[in-house]
């Protein structure tokens, strides 16, 4: 018999080795009383016991040879912690509650930013993919994000023919690709409309990503030609939309599809593990870059030198280092970019064309524009749920220690009838072991349910945002660290305290000592100091928020919607865009409970604007950037249908007597370049390239890009009078309900174009809402995780000081049998709550302090430095801290002299 | 007086069980029986530390065991080598050798 089929009789066959083993002993003591007697001895029976020993304790010895000793142990060990954890609900429900938010907070946001910004693409060897970036770009470019000018460090598109020319070098690269969009199209399929997230690639996209098809085959470079194949535009789809279209059935695979009304044909479906190389953003179709001359003809991509619009990555030769790249790089730049430069560069433009630099970084985890955007609110809620953490996690310690605190005589009467230490010891880390665990399935559990309801406030309708939260080691490694710091925060008070605990002591039932007061009170003042720095955050937000929503936008539109259809798709082809265009409005102001219409080339905080510089006569000392407006085409009736004032002069007039040398400018612009509103009507301006206009008329300010942008200086020309550009917003201002006219301009629209178009339906206020929806997610995490830290630190006072009473009691009766007056001990036990919240204030006040720039930069019309949002959040920890005491001191104040002196 | 188990050097107990087994099987009093005669009186085994030896030898797959008659035509466990424990008990007869012999050196200062 082998060892484990020897042990596994062990185990199921324990009475049967047990008889066996008592039928050996009877039999061993037989054969010694038979020899015994036969040697003559007094007392064969007697003496043979004798010899024997204690058989109960080699019976014992013996069984273990045959059991799995260790490991019945622990089980008892865990059967009896699951025990006593069941009879101390209240104990393990807070405990598992408060590690499964920590635990789960933290493993959702870290998920999300692993799938952001670390999780390795599922192509060949992603560690040498590079993505590659122009840097020291021209002071020149201004860039806006979320309505704050900002600096940016790198521009991550390069022109088409700075590409091909980059292309052409050998040397460092085994392949260079470059990819452009990833906005929605018009997919048309059998008939039925789709708006498919697409991406434009060149031709090696996924020869050098080293993707292997599922099913046809993949883009190749013989794809990418001017005019396409001699066999029409290919398309590859995601496995999502092969589902989505076919069913995932083989007639996939040579099917027709229009995308953008051009007609492509399936060729391939890429792995389900594939989205494209930007995390989040979970791409459906590829298309050769080429079929963009189809879809726009009027982008002249391939020569235009001035158009940034191509993402470009590589992968570095075998052999090849990032830093050697790097260096190599730094060489290839100038003539590079003097190649390729933009013929209408002169002068300082022309100078700081060249100064930039070509750079490779590392590409492994893709290259997402989302990192922009929420890279830095994830690290903001990293650090939030890691305050959490820490709070849950001295939390448990602090349970804990009040729970070994009402163990000591447990734990002494076990040492007493021969239990030793070790085995105590053990049993009290399963027993913290099996909260960890039960912390951490739970916390997995939340995590689950808190990225799914993350994912889907981070992204909003608009642009859905799947990131890939699934497990991977970076995912396990994290959560082995939380786990470690949750034991490591948790277990070494409760370890050090009992490894204290002496028989005599505990028997005896001295009262716990004062370090250990001073312990949980330290983990109360630093649980007291996160609770007033996230409570800080939070008001600090909900203020931020609130000035957000306050903010003019410069529009008054209750009463008015916004539409944008996509008549092209819906059969409107190019040449008779501005007809319909002019049909609609015509259309759309007759009906019954519409009060004005206007087209508009920009819906208001939609984020987008261009902007030129202006010559205004007498200003040309202006800098250019001081001279720089944004532009903006409107027909006529729009500042009465979006509510902007005017200030001075008038709108445009109806088509007929339109000029083309008409515009109207912002407020601010006119202050800026005329001193008032009133003294610009009349003057004359030249944007850019275009001819001189007349300024008609002063709009009031208004806000396009973002609601904490200050007024942009604006200019409006009139729309008519330019060729059309599509996707133009149909803004209606009604009377009464909303419904009604919404359904009968999607009729017009449906009239107009021969089907119904995709609209998208906008209002200012959802705009708005839209707009801080970050802003919002956070000021909702924050204010529930300080209500929960508040929470803990109150409990945890309250918790502390009716301990603190209750090792008291005696000293506290005896002042009472003198005399002393209820209030006073009333008081005095509250002054101790207070003081430990005072102490966390004031650690609270110098972490906030550290973090005021980190704070700032997510503010709107509050900093960190407003004195009332901290007297504010001081005050609500006092209040709590004072509830906390109010329990535990009106206990002390009523406490029964002689009762308490009789417990002795 | 001799020596009892407990004061014998780890592994001895081992070796000498599969000594006492070597020649034909045997139930756990011969085996203590014999222990003390061939040791010449030297080494007496307790029954305390004999069953425990027995069992775990036995799970090491180094033993046999099985229930037959002893000599008094009483039910007894014999215990017998397998080719395992014969294997081992040459290893570790062996071993013994060049450790008494290295000992005798040094302590004799051959």
């Amino acid at each position: 018999m082998n060892w484990y089929s020897q042990r596994l009789r062990a185990l199921f066959h324990r009475d049967e080795l047990d008889r066996e083993l008592e039928d050996e002993i009877a039999a061993h003591l037989a054969l010694k009383e038979h020899h015994l007697h036969a040697e003559g001895a007094p007392d064969p029976t007697r003496t043979a016991r004798l010899h024997f020993g204690n058989p109960q304790a080699w019976r014992e010895s013996t069984r273990e040879a045959w059991t799995f000793s260790a490991l019945e142990n622990l089980w008892r060990d865990i059967l009896f912690g699951l025990r006593l954890l069941r009879k101390d609900k209240l104990f393990t429900a807070v405990v598992l509650l408060t590690l499964t938010l920590g635990i789960g907070a933290n493993a959702s946001i870290f998920g999300l930013m692993n799938g952001l910004l670390w999780r390795t693409l599922p192509v060949r060897e992603p560690e040498s993919l590079v993505r590659i970036v122009l840097t020291n770009l021209p002071p020149t470019e201004r860039s806006w994000s979320a309505g704050r000018e900002v600096k940016l460090k790198e521009r991550r598109q390069l022109t088409f023919p700075l590409y091909e020319t980059l292309s052409r070098r050998q040397g460092l690269f085994n392949g260079i690709f470059g990819l452009a969009g990833n906005g929605f199209d018009a997919v048309e399929s059998a008939g039925t409309p789709y708006r498919v997230r697409t991406s434009r690639v060149t031709g090696n996209y996924f020869h050098v990503l080293g993707v292997e098809p599922l099913l046809g085959r993949l883009l190749v470079p013989s794809d990418d030609v001017p005019g396409g194949p001699p066999g029409g535009w290919p398309a590859v789809i995601s496995d999502g939309l092969w589902d989505k279209l076919f069913g995932r059935g083989p007639h996939a695979l040579g099917a027709k599809l229009t995308v953008e009304r051009i007609p492509f044909t399936v060729v391939g479906v890429a792995p389900p593990s594939f989205h494209g190389v930007q995390p989040g953003v979970d791409v459906e179709l590829w298309m050769p870059l080429s079929a963009m001359e189809a879809i726009y003809p009027n982008f002249h991509w391939r020569t235009d030198r001035a158009s940034w619009m191509l993402q470009t990555m590589a992968r570095l030769r075998p052999g090849v280092t990032l830093a050697q790249a790097q260096a190599e790089f730094g060489g290839w730049a100038r003539p590079l970019l003097d190649e390729t430069r933009d013929p209408r560069l002169s002068g300082k433009d022309l100078e700081y064309h060249l100064a930039m630099r070509l750079e490779a970084r590392t590409a492994e985890a893709g290259d997402s524009w989302l990192t922009l955007s929420y890279g830095r609110t994830l690290w903001i809620l990293l650090a939030v749920v890691g305050a959490i953490l820490l709070i849950a996690a001295t939390n448990v310690a602090n349970l804990l220690l009040a729970r070994a605190a009402a163990r000591r005589q447990e734990i002494a009467v076990r040492l007493a009838i021969g239990a030793s230490a070790g085995r105590i010891r053990r049993q009290l880390l399963v027993e913290s072991a099996l909260l960890a665990l039960g912390g951490m399935a739970g916390g997995v559990l939340f995590a689950k349910w808190m990225t799914a309801a993350l994912q889907a406030a981070i992204a909003g309708s608009q642009s859905p945002v799947r990131l890939d939260t699934s497990l991977d080691f970076t995912v396990l490694g994290f959560l082995c660290l939380v786990l470690l710091v949750v034991a490591l925060a948790a277990g070494w008070a409760p370890a050090w305290s009992a490894s204290r605990v002496t028989m005599q002591d505990a028997l005896r039932q001295r009262s716990a000592t004062a370090s250990a007061f001073r312990l949980r009170g330290a983990l109360i003042v630093l649980q007291t100091a996160l609770s007033f720095t996230l409570l800080g955050g939070a008001c600090l937000m909900i203020s931020s928020l609130r000035s957000l929503f306050r903010e003019s936008t410069g529009f008054d539109a209750a009463q008015t919607v916004l539409l944008t259809p996509d008549l092209f798709n819906a059969g409107v082809s190019r040449d008779h865009q501005d007809r319909a265009y002019r049909n609609l409005l015509t259309e759309a102001r007759r009906l019954h409970a519409v009060e004005s219409a206007s087209w508009t080339m920009t819906p208001p905080l939609s984020g987008g604007l261009s902007a030129f510089s202006v010559e205004v006569p007498g200003k040309s000392d202006l800098p250019p950037m001081q001279r720089l407006l944004f532009w903006h085409q409107v027909s006529d009736g729009y500042f009465s249908t979006l509510g902007i004032p005017l200030r001075a002069g008038s709108d445009f007039p109806s088509e007929g007597s339109l000029r083309r040398d008409m515009c109207i400018v912002s407020e601010s612009a006119a202050r800026r370049f005329f001193g008032s509103p009133q003294d610009a009507v009349g003057r004359r301006i030249k944007p850019g390239n275009l001819d001189w206009l007349q300024i008609v008329g002063v709009a009031a300010d208004s806000k396009y890009q973002h609601i904490r942008e200050a007024a942009p200086p604006t200019i409006y020309t009139p729309y008519w009078l330019e060729s059309a550009s599509p996707g133009m917003t149909l803004a209606v201002r009604y009377r009464g309900d909303q419904a009604p006219v919404l359904a009968a301009l999607q009729k017009l629209f449906q009239t107009e174009a021969g089907r119904l178009p995709f609209v998208q339906v906008r209002t200012v206020a959802g705009s708005l809402s839209e707009l801080v929806r970050t802003e919002r997610l956070l000021t909702v995490l924050l204010a529930a995780f300080s209500a929960f830290a508040l929470l803990i630190s109150a409990t945890g006072i309250a918790g502390l000081l009716a301990w603190s009473v209750q090792q008291r009691r005696k000293e506290i009766g005896i002042r009472l049998a003198m005399g002393a007056q209820p209030a006073l001990i009333r008081r005095q036990i509250q002054t101790r709550g207070l003081l430990l919240a005072a102490l966390g204030i004031t650690l609270g006040a110098l972490t906030s302090y550290w973090l005021r720039n980190a704070m700032d930069t997510l503010l709107f019309r509050v900093t960190s430095a407003a004195p009332w949002i901290w007297l504010t959040a001081a005050a609500v920890i006092l209040a709590a801290a004072l509830a906390a005491t109010a329990l535990p001191a009106w206990r002390a104040s009523r406490l029964d002299p002689v009762d308490t002196l009789r417990l002795e | 007086m001799g020596f009892k188990s407990g004061q014998l050097q780890p592994g001895a107990l081992d070796l000498l069980i599969l000594t006492a087994l070597e020649d034909s099987p045997a139930h756990g009093y011969a085996i203590m029986e014999s222990i003390w005669s061939r040791s010449g009186e030297l080494f007496r085994v307790e029954e305390g530390a004999l069953y425990p030896a027995l069992h775990r030898l036995q799970i090491k797959g180094w033993l046999a065991a099985e229930w037959g008659l002893s000599e008094a035509n009483r039910k007894a466990k014999y215990y017998r080598l397998t080719a395992t424990g014969r294997r081992q008990l040459a290893r570790e007869r062996a071993g013994w050798d060049r450790l008494a012999l290295g000992m005798r050196r040094l302590l004799q200062g051959e």
